[in-house]
């Protein structure tokens, strides 16, 4: 999960400016990890797990 | 052995959308599960940007990510599928989008890349008058070959096409039956037209390319 970690700090989360190969590789890792999802999801912008959004106020 | 009891008819909330922002997602997706239908539209006020995000991320193009986050919603509106016991909701809402990214990614990878099928079908599709019978049997094949090529758009899309071009359903029915909203249905139809014109565009450039090579003298 740290290199996954630190692949999404470099990369950034946006898979299509990821190499190829890479790109598949961390699709593999997500389909199997919910754990490698939930850091996916952080690197996007999401709150991380268990934490509720601010204010519960609605995202427009 | 007796009968079991129908249930009791559920009882309709009306009251405004307003009156459920302040309510937290569990207690929405409790709601929408009680046949409350307006909290789906909180949930996906709330949700769907993000969501968008995280899908984009996977799929690479914003209006398929689109697409796949209205299936998911979809989905939650029709058979649910979060349980308190779990991840907080919305957690839970982004590893089923990233799993349906994920499914569609895989989907748009391995789908046949030959063009032929969908161009045959509308090419069929203009053809009128009368038609001779090995006409008629290659033309009821491209109809087919047109179903197929809609069941190949992005879920959302396949689903909206299908309901307005072979169940003649118009946008409020589209509406209803996809819990959307008319702005996105009218997307969806738009946006599958276009898929599908541009599969005709490329196919007639190869029509013209094989035409003029078997027309040029050796």
């Amino acid at each position: 999960m740290t290199e996954w970690r630190d692949h999404l700090e470099i990369l950034g989360p946006d898979l299509s400016v990821w190499p190829p190969r890479l790109a598949e590789e961390a699709v593999a890792l997500m389909s199997l990890s919910r754990e490698a999802q939930d850091i996916f999801a952080v690197a996007s912008g999401a709150p991380a797990p268990g934490v509720d959004a601010p204010g519960r106020t609605a995202i427009r | 052995m007796s009968a079991k009891p129908a249930p009791a008819p559920k009882q309709t909330v009306l009251e405004p959308v307003s009156r459920r922002d302040d309510l937290s997602d569990e207690v929405l997706y409790a709601r929408l599960r009680d046949g409350d239908d307006l909290s789906l539209r909180v949930l996906m006020d709330r949700h769907s940007r993000m969501a968008q995000v995280i899908c984009r991320n996977i799929v690479g193009d914003p209006d398929e990510a689109m697409d796949v986050v209205q299936e998911v919603f979809f989905t939650l509106w029709r058979r649910g599928g979060w349980t308190a016991e779990g991840a907080k909701f919305s957690t839970w809402l982004h590893r089923v989008v990233i799993n349906r990214a994920i499914d569609h990614r895989r989907r748009r990878r391995d789908a046949p890349t030959e063009d032929t099928v969908l161009a045959t079908a509308l090419e069929a599709h203009d053809d009128h008058g009368s038609v001779p019978a090995d006409r008629a049997i290659e033309q009821r094949q491209a109809g087919d070959r047109l179903r197929a090529a809609v069941e190949r758009l992005p879920d959302a899309q396949a689903q909206a096409m299908r309901l307005h071009y072979f169940e003649d359903a118009d946008v409020p029915e589209i509406m209803a039956r996809m819990a959307t909203t008319e702005g996105s249905v009218r997307s969806l139809l738009k946006r599958g037209r276009m898929a599908l014109r541009d599969d005709l565009r490329n196919q007639k450039k190869l029509w013209t390319h094989d035409h003029d090579r078997m027309a040029r003298p050796s």
